[in-house]
Order: structure tokens, then C-alpha cells, then sequence
């Protein structure tokens, strides 16, 4: 490959002094002249059918309108995957959160104050909050006539456990949980030039305009929807909430409306982590090749679907982990409960299940009587493998590579002193992800380059800024391109009306799909501008002439030369280019065989833990992670993923768990709901691996999900080191601890 | 927020005379727990009294033997005079150090902790074995009250509406005594207390010559667990001793919380025995 100028530079952030000096406009910094303010009813029942009284409410003082499932304008419905969930319920409750009613006033206090005076009347109906008993034929149904929203087998080959010397078999608990995005829900909208415009903070803006048509009943051509900076996300925005009821409120009352969450609607109003109970089963021979791995999963979607069939497709896909295993089989299993919805978060069912698989194997190795580098050396995928849907590994799989930095690190980790008056251990865990929607799903990026009238390169394109770095990325992407520096590139990202759609931020695709679509635009643009560069300055070809900053000269002769702004004065119209990027992925078959997702990305982690005998108190010190980028277009951004992946995993081992008792989450404040902070988070050493993957921008793949992976294997695997108490359930609480830990308190 | 009215006090003076003109006041100066509250709809309707500008309560000095804290210091304020406090009352420096993070240790001030009466509070059992002195003042007159004797109940502290809390003084114990503490909680910042432990020991010889204990979250206050002291003084320390100590103190803590659920006791038995084992050294 080429010299590169900008791509492997840590550039400083587009957005970053924007973020750190609070100038970045989020949807609760905006305020309109005679904007209303909105606020949500919500049920505190889970399972029910109701009747509304609004009499009272709506002649309360500043009240303009209450909205309810009658007021909706077009079909009362909204879903990723399925329109199972309602704009306002109009039959039937399904879980505590559900939105009832809309009360919109001229002030906040007004509105909240009004909202206590609607009357609302349950009629209870027995709830369901177990999948298990879910399954049962005569348990409470949630939506139509089975609970089950998804039942997935994948089989490879044929497991026969009587031909392996070992087999040992277990079965993992992973929580609920809550994706914690500092910014609550917030959203504005309002009526400019007779189009419906709504502002607010999502991860995907054009599929928010697709769904609030169909509910509002317009064209999508009459909604416009700005993104305005966001505060996390991590798959907690993908499904629709706070601003299908402004756009409603707004296109009813043809006036601007607001309304933000606070911190408790916040953790009702979003999707959670799927909890999964997750039993597995793996055989090896004595040389500690695994030849047989069975697993089953049951996942709790809640009460609705959200994206319950794409998250158990990829926990089911990825839960024999980085390994080669010749005969597999998985039965995967999703249901509706009266508990909060689950849908997409961070590792999207691929986090859950590497819980198992990353503990079983070293289960494996400690009776094979083998180390946990060992066994891994011994399975792993490497070029040629074929993974558990019998897709081929044909590049870019450096597992290897990254095992052999962790274990280095780790000796001399393991030299360091330990502290005496603590119990120490160490553990490792490898991960693999496989980027996009996948299964054959058109997973499309599309993108528009142009050349501006200063002569400036300006990038069209609907994917978002959540944090992860998306638009410093593809600016670098498009300097490279262009030989200049990513300051000089404007991302327009923002707008509906100005940019075509670039997909979700989401399943770790953009840098891979949006970044290869603005390549190839950029490319084409470039050659656009080679050719019209060659006709003005009168050349034979276009042989030997080189863009730089803004303006192409000749190699052999700098001085012939003309800027971009020359070329926009004459040529406007023919400088701007398409770019379209689809992956690669096919449906796989009825046993779930074929290749549903690329590209892979791998990384390894190893920590080292202290846990305080006395207490329970479980802390991680230190730690080596090694992530595979295929190439890392700016490797700050990729560190600070790793960081910010790792501490992720690391509430997920320790701390978290959305505590529901029948269907109500009780810790839904950030004082009751422990996320980790800077003071419980290790200085990780962050390795970066890079082995090109030859179909990425540059050779660039997505780690956006694949990095918080491994943390709570790797983590857990430590505590049992430290402990010899293996934890199947998560989180390892100090309590958890000390009820196993000696079994003093059982 | 539903406020009805608030005053600004400048002095001490001017305070109680807001105080005693006014039923139904809060004293603010922090704010860290009582705008939640406020926020929350937990109190409405109520008069603030904002003493956050009164100047002569913010202070911490050593005058002799003693150590003076005004109740308007904020736990910054304070941890900024670590350096010229003495090493035997260690424990309190750690325990105002573990109070939430830097912004909320910049804001909430010890006279404010103190005053809340939360079983959860971190400075104050510390301050109770240190055998802490409150000075309490209204328009008519000055008292001095053991901190021990401050808290009534859950919230409920032996404070009049006319009341203000000025300082807080204690003794430096003696150079043989070391002051330990000890906060069991789930995260190392930010973290709500599920229960600590201050001991103030004297071991000579490795015999427990001397001992106070006070707990935070085992009952509806912090309280000072003479019971718990008795066990200990005169004995040496060794695990024998220690363990007998320890199974001790889970039943004294279970007799008070002998209607709450299972899970909770469980929890309880698990944090005192922890909190007392790295005190008691």
C-alpha cells in the first residue's frame, strides 16, 4: 500500500473543542420563541388494559392539548423490526413505561403539574416476567398467540461428546442492563416553510423520518430531521421515543414543541441489555483440540421485539468464539415478557455470550490439565479457518498476534509485587465480532463528495456523530484521498434534507461502510478533477498530475499548476461524485450455515485483579489489551474505544444489573443503578494490531463494539485465579462474593 | 421545586434572627442532598435560610489540645488542613476523602452532613469516637451537646428550628491511639455508603488497652456500639479474639434489624463483619 499522510495520525477530534468547552448544541440546549413543553404519561402498571380521563387535565391552567392514541395522525405503531410498539397505547399495556399520554403546555411546570390529574384506570391482567415461563402454553400472552419471538438452530457437522477424552458444561447469567448515555432523551420540533422539522439526538435520522411518517401520516419528503450532538449512545437510541410525540404535538398545533427526560424516564423509556441464560457444553481430546461445542440461549426481549431475532442471530453466530470447532450445534431461543424491552447494546448479544464461551474454555484447560494460553494457541481461527457457520476466514484474522502481546505483557505483569493483605489473580479472555447487519441484509452506505465555491472539499452523508469519532474519521478518509489536511475537509452529516443515508451507528459499521463509500466518492471526485485539470491547463494526458491542499500541479513541472476554487468557477456542476458502499454478507441456510456478517475483528485482554478477602471488594490493577483494527485510521480514537469499551465490560462484571422485581426497575437513578467511575478503572496498556483487512477503507474495520467484549470474561476469569470460586452469574457484587466465598453466608 | 421564600444571612447574627422570625425553614448552604430533595418534590413549600456566604463558619484550627472545625467548611475546606493534622486522626481525614466525588466534597459542608442525620453519613462516625463537640446556637442562647447525643432517629436530629449548628470541636486523641475507618461500598468514587466503621484503638503489647467503635448504617443513626467496645478492652489481639468480636457484632446489628427482609440481613452480616475486620488493627 501507499505512503499514507493523514490516516494512522491521531488527529485531533472535528468535534472536539466544540464538546470540551460546551459550545456543541445538544436538543435540551435549544430554546424557540413560543415553544411548548411536553411531558409523557407513562404506566406504573406491566401488564393491563386501561381506560384515560383527560377532562380535568386538559382545563388545567396553560394547558393546551393532550394527546392520547386517538390524536395519532397517521398508523399507531412503531418497530425496528416489527411494529409491535404503540406512538400511545390504545388496547393494552405491555410493560411499566409504556406512554399513555402527551400533555403539551406553555410551561414545563404546567405541563407536569397537569399530568397528575389525569385519571388513569387499570384493569390488571396477570403478568409474565420469566422467559421461561413465558414459553409455556398457558403462561399470559404479550402480543398475539406465542411469547416466542425467535427460535434459531445452527448446526455444523455432527457433536458426539462420547468421542472427546473431556467435556465439561456450565451454564452462564448474564443481567439486564442499561447503556448509561450521559444525555437523556431530548427533542424539539417545529413547522419551517410547511415541512415538519424535528431536532433531536439519535443514531440514525433517516430511519427516525422513515417511522415518524408512517405514524404522522405524512411524506417523508415534508419531515426534515437534524441530529444535533449526541451524548452516547451505545444502541440505547436506535429505537424511536421522544420524538415521535413532539413531531406529533407539533404537526397538530403548528407550534414549536420541547421535551427532555429526566434521568428515571430515561431509564424507562430505552431499551436495555438483553438478559440471557446461556448453557454450554464443550468437548476437546486429550491434545486440547475442541471438536464439539453445544450451546442453548434463551434471551428476554421484554415487551417488545425492538432488534430480539438480529441479537439472538449474532449471540448464536458468535457463541463458539475465535475458535475453530468442527461440530457445533446452538439453539437459540427469544421471548416477550412483561419486563422493560430489551434491544441493541454495544456487542448486540455477541457481549453476552463470549461470558460463556471465554470461561468454559479455560474450565477446558484447567482439566486437560493445559495452560489458558495453551488451548487458545491450540483452537483459534487463523487464516483459512472456518468459523461455526462454516464462513472462511480468507485475511486479516490475527488472533494469534493478538494473544502473543497479551501474554507477553502479562509476564511481566505477573513479575510486578502483589499486594499481601489481598487475594490476587489473573485472567484472559479473546473475542471476535463480526461488523454490520448482516445475514444478507442490504447493509448500504452512500455518500456525496463535492467541491465547494472556496474550493473546499465537503462530504455529504447521513451517518452519525455519537462519540465515536465518525466524523474525524471521515475526514481523515477524505484528506487522504485528497493530500490535505482533515481540517480543511467540511462533514455535513446532520440534515435529511441535505445528505443520503449512510445506515445506522451501529453494529461497528460505519469507519468499515460509510468509510469505504467516502473513499470511493473522494476517488471518483479526485479523477473529476485530474481530467478537468489536464483540459485547463492544456496536457496531453493526466499522467503525473498530483492533488495537493486544494489545487493539482504537474510532478515534473510544480509550477503548472491550478487551484480547486479555479476548477469550481467554470466547472461547478461536474464536481461533485456519488459513492455507494453494500457489504458483503449472505442468509444463511436453515442450520444456520453461510456468512453472515464482515468483516471480523479480535482482540485479546488480560488483567490482573485484587479482591479484598475481608470484604469482597473486587478491583481491577491492571491490564493489557490488545485490539485488532485492521488499520487504525487514527489510533487515539482507537485507544480511547478500548478505554472506554473496557470500562463498559468491567460495569458489567462488577456492578451492574437493572434490578426488576415484577417487571419494575427499582435502581433507575445513577445513585442506585453502580456504573464503574475513573476511580475504579486500571491503567490499561492498549496494544494496536493492525493486519489490513483487504475489502476495509484503507484497510480499516469497526471496533466500536468489539472492544468491551472481553472485559467481563477476561475479568471473571481472574476472580476465579484469585478465588478458585468460578462466578456464572453476573455482576460479582462484594456481597456475591462473600456468599460464595467460603460459603460463609449461604 | 416548590420554594416559598429565601434569605440570605451574611453572619451568624443575622441567621438566628432569620431563624427565629421564620417557622418552617431549611438552612441551606451546599445544597448537595437537600436539592435533591427539593428537586425530587420530597419537601415543598418550605422557607430556605441560605447560609452559604457566612464567612466566620468556614475555618478549621488547632487551639491547644483541640481541633476547632466551623460547620460551614466544606469537606475541601477541611481536607485542605490535612497537613496540620496530627496522624492519630487519620481516620477522619479518610473518611471525609471517601465523601462522593471533588465536586460534591467542594459544596457539602460537615455542619450539613452532621445536621442531616443520615445513618449513611460519612464524617460523622469518625467524629463520634473522637468524642465531638457540637456548639449550637439561637437568639437566646449557646449549647454545647455530644455529637453521640445529636441524633433522635432516622433524619432526626437534636436541632431546634431557631437553631444553628456553629462548630464542631474534638480533642486530639492521645499519640498511643490510632483512628481507623473503614467505608464498605460498591465503587471507589461516588458511592452511597452500605456501611462503616470508625474505631479509635490504643494497643499496647498487642493487648487492646483501649477502644471506641462507632458504626454508620447499622441502625437509623450513627451511633457510638459500647457493646461491641466492651468486648475487646483488656483482650489481645489475635484472631480468636477477633473472630468472637466479629460473630458479636452480627447479632447485635441482626436484633435491630430482625423485621427486614432476608437479603437485607444477609447484607448487613456481610458489611459489618468486612468494616470491623479492617478496623480493628
Amino acid at each position: 500500500m501507499d505512503k499514507l499522510n493523514i490516516v494512522g495520525k491521531s488527529s485531533f477530534r472535528v468535534d472536539g473543542i466544540d464538546k470540551i468547552s460546551g459550545r456543541s448544541i445538544y436538543p435540551q440546549d435549544i430554546k424557540l420563541k413560543e415553544m411548548f413543553h411536553a411531558v409523557t404519561l407513562r404506566s406504573t402498571v406491566p401488564h393491563a388494559t386501561f381506560t384515560l380521563n383527560t377532562e380535568k387535565a386538559s382545563k388545567m391552567s396553560g394547558v393546551v392539548k393532550i394527546f392520547t392514541a386517538h390524536d395519532v395522525t397517521g398508523k399507531n405503531e412503531h418497530g425496528v423490526l416489527f411494529k409491535d410498539h404503540q406512538v400511545f397505547m390504545d388496547r393494552k399495556i405491555n410493560r411499566i413505561g409504556d406512554p399513555l399520554a402527551l400533555v403539551v403546555a406553555e410551561t414545563l411546570k404546567e405541563a407536569k403539574v397537569a399530568m397528575k390529574e389525569i385519571e388513569v384506570l387499570y384493569n390488571e391482567l396477570p403478568g409474565v416476567f420469566c422467559p421461561l415461563e413465558a414459553m409455556n402454553e398457558d403462561a399470559p400472552k404479550i402480543h398475539g398467540d406465542s411469547n416466542i419471538i425467535a427460535n434459531m438452530k445452527l448446526e455444523k457437522g455432527t457433536v458426539d461428546f462420547s468421542k472427546c477424552d473431556v467435556v465439561v458444561e456450565n451454564t452462564f447469567k448474564v443481567p439486564m442492563v442499561e447503556h448509561a448515555f450521559l444525555q437523556p432523551e431530548s427533542a424539539v420540533s417545529y413547522i419551517e416553510d410547511d415541512k415538519l422539522v424535528v431536532i433531536s439526538s439519535t443514531q440514525y435520522p433517516h430511519w427516525d423520518r422513515f417511522e415518524l411518517s408512517l405514524a404522522l401520516g405524512l411524506k417523508e419528503e415534508n419531515i426534515k430531521v437534524l441530529n444535533a450532538a449526541v451524548g452516547g449512545a451505545f444502541g440505547g437510541r436506535e429505537d424511536i421515543t421522544s420524538q415521535i410525540h413532539v413531531a406529533l404535538a407539533t404537526k397538530t398545533l403548528k407550534k414549536p414543541v420541547k421535551i427532555t427526560y429526566g434521568r428515571e424516564e430515561s431509564f424507562l423509556a430505552h431499551s436495555k441489555r438483553h438478559p440471557m441464560t446461556i448453557r454450554m457444553k464443550i468437548g476437546a481430546l486429550k491434545d486440547g483440540k475442541i471438536t464439539a461445542m453445544k450451546n442453548e440461549i434463551l434471551a428476554d426481549s421484554g415487551a417488545y421485539a425492538s432488534w430480539a431475532p438480529s441479537v439472538l442471530r449474532k449471540a448464536m453466530t458468535h457463541s463458539t468464539g475465535p475458535y475453530e470447532i468442527e461440530n457445533v450445534k446452538v439453539n437459540a431461543k427469544s421471548v416477550y415478557t412483561n419486563n422493560p424491552f430489551t434491544g441493541a447494546m454495544r456487542g448486540f448479544g455477541a457481549t453476552q455470550v463470549a461470558v460463556g464461551y471465554e470461561q468454559i474454555i479455560d474450565q477446558l484447560a484447567e482439566e486437560l490439565g493445559i495452560s489458558t494460553y495453551e488451548i487458545r494457541e491450540k483452537n483459534i481461527l487463523r487464516i483459512g479457518s472456518k468459523t461455526g457457520t462454516s464462513q472462511t476466514m480468507y485475511n486479516s484474522v490475527p488472533v494469534d498476534r493478538c494473544l502473543e502481546a497479551v501474554k507477553k505483557e502479562m509476564e511481566i505483569i505477573k513479575k510486578k509485587p502483589v499486594n499481601k493483605d489481598m487475594l490476587t489473580g489473573y485472567g484472559i479472555a479473546l473475542s471476535i465480532y463480526g461488523t454490520g447487519y448482516g445475514n444478507g441484509f442490504p447493509d448500504v452506505s452512500s455518500n456525496i463528495a463535492k467541491i465547494n465555491s472556496d474550493g473546499k472539499i465537503e462530504i455529504f452523508s447521513g451517518f452519525t456523530e455519537v462519540g465515536q469519532g465518525a466524523k474525524t474519521v471521515m475526514a481523515q478518509i477524505a484528506s487522504e484521498v485528497f493530500n490535505t489536511s482533515s481540517s480543511n475537509i467540511i462533514i455535513n452529516c446532520e440534515d435529511t434534507d441535505k445528505v443520503p443515508d449512510s445506515g445506522t451507528a451501529a453494529a461497528s459499521r460505519q469507519t468499515y461502510n460509510t468509510g469505504n463509500a467516502v473513499k470511493k466518492s473522494c476517488e471518483k471526485l479526485k479523477d473529476i478533477i485530474l481530467n478537468l485539470a489536464q483540459k485547463e491547463l492544456g496536457l496531453n494526458n493526466n499522467i503525473g498530475l498530483e492533488v495537493k491542499d486544494e489545487l493539482v500541479y504537474l510532478r515534473t513541472l510544480p509550477s503548472m499548476e491550478i487551484t480547486f476554487k479555479d476548477l469550481f468557477s467554470k466547472y461547478k456542476d461536474e464536481l461533485s461524485s456519488k459513492g455507494k458502499f453494500v457489504a458483503q454478507t449472505t442468509q444463511m441456510d436453515d442450520l444456520s450455515q453461510g456468512a453472515p456478517y464482515w468483516p471480523y475483528g479480535f482482540n485479546a485482554l488480560g488483567v490482573k485483579v485484587e479482591i479484598d478477602p475481608a470484604t469482597g471488594r473486587i478491583n481491577v490493577v491492571d491490564g493489557v489489551f490488545a485490539q485488532d483494527v485492521g488499520r487504525a485510521i487514527n489510533p487515539r480514537l482507537v485507544e480511547g474505544q478500548m478505554d472506554g469499551g473496557f470500562v463498559m465490560g468491567l460495569g458489567y462484571a462488577l456492578y451492574e444489573d437493572i434490578n426488576l422485581v415484577d417487571g419494575e426497575i427499582k435502581n433507575r437513578k445513577f445513585s442506585s443503578y453502580i456504573i464503574p467511575t475513573a476511580k475504579d478503572m486500571p491503567t490499561l496498556k492498549k496494544i494496536i494490531i493492525e493486519d489490513p483487512e483487504e475489502t476495509g477503507p484503507f484497510g480499516a474495520k469497526g471496533i466500536g463494539e468489539s472492544v468491551t467484549i472481553p472485559a467481563a470474561p477476561a475479568i471473571l476469569n481472574a476472580i476465579y485465579d484469585a478465588s478458585k470460586v468460578r462466578f456464572t452469574k453476573l455482576p460479582v457484587t462484594p456481597i456475591e462474593f462473600m456468599k460464595k466465598f467460603g460459603n460463609k453466608y449461604d | 421545586m416548590n420554594i416559598a421564600d429565601v434569605y440570605k444571612a451574611e453572619t451568624v447574627k443575622e441567621c438566628i434572627k432569620l431563624l427565629a422570625k421564620h417557622k418552617e425553614t431549611k438552612i441551606i448552604s451546599g445544597g448537595t442532598d437537600l436539592v435533591i430533595k427539593l428537586n425530587e418534590g420530597q419537601i415543598e413549600g418550605i422557607s430556605l435560610v441560605d447560609i452559604s456566604s457566612i464567612k466566620e463558619l468556614n475555618f478549621v484550627k488547632i487551639e491547644g489540645n483541640t481541633i476547632h472545625i466551623g460547620s460551614n467548611s466544606t469537606f475541601s475546606d477541611v481536607l485542605n488542613h490535612k497537613s496540620i493534622f496530627p496522624k492519630s486522626i487519620k481516620g477522619f481525614v479518610e473518611a471525609l476523602e471517601s465523601v462522593g466525588s471533588p465536586q460534591i466534597r467542594n459544596a457539602g459542608t460537615i455542619g450539613g452532613n452532621i445536621c442531616n442525620g443520615s445513618p449513611a453519613a460519612d464524617s460523622i462516625p469518625p467524629l463520634i469516637v473522637l468524642g465531638a463537640k457540637l456548639t449550637i446556637i439561637s437568639k437566646k442562647r449557646e449549647r454545647i451537646v455530644d455529637i453521640e447525643d445529636f441524633f433522635l432517629g432516622k433524619g432526626k436530629v437534636d436541632l431546634g428550628s431557631n437553631e444553628l449548628l456553629k462548630s464542631i470541636s474534638f480533642d486530639i486523641p492521645n499519640e498511643d491511639s490510632k483512628l481507623n475507618f473503614y467505608k464498605y461500598s460498591y465503587r471507589n468514587a461516588l458511592s452511597i455508603t452500605l456501611g462503616s466503621v470508625a474505631a479509635l484503638i490504643d494497643i499496647q503489647n498487642n493487648i487492646v488497652q483501649d477502644i471506641k467503635i462507632a458504626t454508620g448504617g447499622f441502625s437509623a443513626y450513627c451511633i457510638r456500639e459500647r457493646e461491641m467496645e466492651e468486648l475487646m478492652i483488656g483482650k489481645e489481639l489475635n484472631e480468636e479474639n477477633l473472630n468472637y468480636l466479629l460473630n458479636s457484632a452480627k447479632k447485635i446489628v441482626q436484633k435491630r434489624i430482625e423485621t427486614f427482609p432476608n437479603d437485607f440481613k444477609v447484607l448487613k452480616n456481610i458489611t459489618i463483619e468486612g468494616a470491623l475486620r479492617h478496623v480493628i488493627r
